[in-house]
């Protein structure tokens, strides 16, 4: 799975990490940093985390 | 058969978190009865509002879905009624504008209407803080950011109010056309007359496909951003001025260590933080939760000022305490619809109790703790006035 993320867009709030802190997390500054190969079973919680974006700046490609 | 409390009713004491603790030891989803006689689903538990808030089978649409749950018929509001993907697309246009970067750059400004509001109270020695500084201080913010005219303002406070705690649904209605009619006036004057300001932008702004917002949409926009923009900022400075000073020895420690600032603005929110209720969800299908049947077609809202009360979120919750670690509280919501203006009421709030306290060493109720009076509100938590004895 391939995760990209829209920097112009996140504003770091961290709705992402709350669903999936397996893949998401926020640094000392606020800024979104995302697990370089997520397992395949976590698919179903990456798509929640995605959906959970005020902006929408998390796309998903199923690979 | 299931009781249903009448919220509004039951904020109007100050009892009303104790009997939400009771109501929620039982059942972490209850219902209640709003304003236009609608029953809805009301969760509770903070398990089941994370769980829910980020649930695709709510939908936030009740004009389409559930017309009949609607508050104001037929006037959908920008953001708060909108689902994904039309949601995240408006609210891309407004978030630069309450993104920590921009909303740092308003730091200086609001310690100055800070400071000019303390200088308005003088030496006089009592005053009610909600209308001398509760009130106009985040309007005073919220104006200068969305561009609203000062002699324009008399009445935002009466919409408000019968907006989040109105006496009955008509007078609520009525106050939501009022300010309707009056932001499709705004929108006409900033069309004609541009200034530098957020709805100035929002009227030239595009969207990725060339197209605008309509004249309802930018109506709707500044209607919503006017009006949640700081009634829920005036309410929340409001509890927090308030519980601190019930808990004198959590005031001594803030004023000992004024780092800690950031520690009350959190623990002012899970305490009792303002916008107690989410708007209204509809369920797109049957949904199981938390031991009921939310049949397709029902209203489900978030009571957040329970959940936060929720062992789950902190050990001992109905402590005040700034200094004791909490879970993450839900006091801006969570997923999709997370509070836009957290950044701003987060600063607004830290910036006021810094130089409240800074400015008066003697702060304190003017009247006996137990004749402060609450809102009869379900939507908002908060005080129909704060009389404060102050000296520097």
């Amino acid at each position: 799975m391939k995760i990209t993320v829209d920097d112009g867009l996140c504003d770091g709030l961290g709705q992402c990490a709350l669903v999936a802190p397996e893949v998401f997390a926020l640094d000392d500054d606020e800024r979104l940093v995302v697990a370089p190969e997520p397992a395949r079973e976590l698919a179903g919680k990456v798509a929640a985390a995605a959906r959970a974006c005020p902006v929408r700046a998390i796309s998903v490609e199923e690979s | 058969m299931t009781e249903v409390v009448d919220l509004a009713e039951l904020a109007a004491t100050a009892g009303l978190e104790q009997e939400l603790d009771r109501l929620a030891k039982s059942q972490g989803i209850i219902r209640t009865r709003q304003l236009n006689q609608q029953e809805t689903w009301t969760v509770l538990g903070a398990a089941l509002t994370r769980e829910l808030l980020s649930d695709p089978r709510l939908s936030n649409d009740v004009h389409t879905h559930a017309p009949h749950g609607a508050l104001v018929p037929g006037m959908a509001v920008m953001l708060l009624e909108q689902d994904d993907p039309g949601h995240a697309r408006n609210r891309r246009l407004v978030s630069a504008a309450f993104a920590s970067r921009a909303v740092r750059q308003l730091e200086p400004r609001i310690v100055e209407i800070t400071r000019q509001l303390l200088d308005g109270l003088g030496e006089r020695g009592t005053a009610d803080f909600i209308e001398e500084f509760t009130y106009p201080m985040p309007l005073e913010v919220i104006c200068e950011l969305l561009g609203v005219p000062a002699e324009d303002r008399d009445p935002f406070r009466k919409w408000a109010m019968d907006i989040s705690a109105a006496p009955s649904v008509e007078a609520m209605q009525a106050a939501a056309v009022e300010l309707f009619s009056y932001c499709i006036g705004l929108i006409g004057a900033k069309r004609e007359r541009p200034t530098e300001d957020l709805l100035s932008e929002l009227i030239v702004a595009r969207f990725d496909d060339g197209s605008a917002l309509s004249d309802a949409e930018l109506s709707s926009f500044a209607a919503v951003l006017l009006i949640a923009g700081h009634d829920t900022v005036t309410n929340l400075l409001a509890n927090a001025l308030h519980d601190l000073l019930a808990h004198p020895e959590q005031l001594a420690a803030l004023r000992r260590d004024p780092a800690l600032v950031g520690a009350a603005v959190e623990e002012a929110l899970r305490f009792r933080g303002s916008a107690m209720t989410t708007v209204n969800r509809v369920a797109r299908e049957d949904i199981e939760a938390g031991g009921v049947t939310i049949r397709k077609g029902e209203l489900v809202r978030f009571l957040l000022n329970a959940a936060n009360r929720d062992t789950e979120v902190r050990a001992d919750p109905h402590s005040f305490d700034i200094g004791r670690a909490t879970a993450q509280h839900v006091a801006f919501g969570m997923g999709p619809h997370f509070c836009l203006g957290q950044r701003l009421a987060r600063q607004e709030a830290t910036i006021a109790l810094t130089e409240i306290l800074q400015r008066f060493s003697t702060l304190e109720l003017a009247v006996p703790a137990d004749e402060v009076r609450w809102l009869p509100s379900d939507a908002i938590r908060g005080l129909v006035e704060l009389p404060l004895r102050y000296a520097r």
